[in-house]
């Protein structure tokens, strides 16, 4: 017998409902393989966890919380929660917002650059001048 | 009254007669959603969101199969978009938690209260590996496995609410199965080197 047909045979097995002859050959598979005798050993806790989570009651009120958002719906008056709740693209929306003021704000800086403006009479290199740096007239006049 | 009859009753204004179908068929729809989500407040809002969206596509209920496959269908298809959101959901909250420092919140129910706390922290791992591996199943399987194992419904039942055969339902449970022992499997043997 292979892993496919052991467990396909495990749920019987578990029931006891399986042939001597498969149950055996089924028993046989589990004492060779390491990887369905540890699945073997696990599976009853899976059941375990599944049962408990199928055994849990709804809230008491359900039933009449459904009744009371019907009847809401049939007034006139009635807003979807959803409208006030939050909203699945509220948080997208939001980082667009804010890459768009982003991308806004450079781009408002950027214009408001104003390169220098120079005398069409005056050359560009007296801009580069540093009065700081010409020596005195009377340093001349020494000499 | 059967589900038809009230449905023809309800559709004709009297909705205060919603309330029989659903106190019928509460605890199957809740079964079904307490196995895609695993937290019972999740599984509650699920339920009362599958029973709107009924009342509300209700006239579209021709009667061709029964009320129940029908409910069951929606159940599994509002089942399957919260999921798929949650998973959404998840990918900006570990973000969050990046750039926050904190610690992902975990969405399981508790254990058994009359264990003490190491059993329940051993039990409520088993449950949230079971889940996880419950989880990563495709869509297909997962669904199959949950109708029968949560809904105890038989493999004909099943084909009926997925519009296939019974043959086609034995081997996604087959294969559902396989899938889960090697996730399960995998995640133990992770869990153990931590």
């Amino acid at each position: 017998m292979n892993c496919t047909t052991c467990q396909k045979h495990l749920d019987a097995y578990f029931d006891g409902t399986l042939s001597p002859d498969l149950k055996s050959q089924v028993e046989a598979h589990l004492a060779a393989c390491k990887a369905c005798s540890e699945w073997y050993a696990r599976w009853p806790v899976v059941e375990q966890v599944m049962n408990e989570e199928k055994s849990t009651f709804s809230n008491p009120f359900l039933a009449t919380r459904i009744m009371v958002q019907l009847e809401e719906m049939q007034s006139k008056t009635y807003v979807p929660a959803h409208v006030f709740a939050k909203q699945p693209v509220f948080r997208p929306v939001t980082v667009m917002f804010i890459v768009g003021v982003a991308i806004s704000l450079g781009v408002l800086l950027g214009n408001l650059y104003r390169p220098l403006q120079v005398h069409p009479s005056h050359s560009t290199e007296l801009l580069y001048l540093d009065d700081a740096a010409i020596e005195p007239i009377s340093f001349y006049e020494a000499k | 009254m059967t589900d038809f009859e009230l449905i023809q009753e309800i559709l004709s204004g009297n909705l205060t007669l919603f309330r029989q179908l659903l106190e019928r068929h509460q605890a199957q729809v809740f079964r079904t959603c307490i196995g895609f989500v695993h937290h019972k407040e999740d599984a509650d809002d699920l339920t009362q969101e599958v029973f709107i969206q009924a009342y509300q596509s209700l006239a579209s209920f021709k009667g061709d199969s029964e009320f129940s496959t029908w409910l069951y269908r929606i159940a599994v298809n509002r089942a399957l978009n919260y999921t798929r959101e949650r998973q959404k959901k998840s990918i900006f909250d570990r973000l969050d938690s990046f750039f926050t420092g904190e610690k992902a919140v975990q969405s399981f129910s508790d254990g058994a209260t009359e264990e003490n706390p190491e059993q329940q922290l051993i039990h409520n791992e088993e449950r949230e590996m079971i889940a996880k591996a419950l989880e990563k199943l495709p869509e297909k399987q997962r669904v199959a496995i949950v109708l029968s194992k949560y809904d105890d419904m038989s493999q004909r039942e099943i084909a009926n609410v997925l519009n296939t055969t019974e043959g086609a339902v034995e081997a996604l449970l087959q294969r559902a199965k396989t899938t889960l022992r090697k996730e399960l499997l995998h995640l133990y043997r992770r869990h153990k080197h931590q």
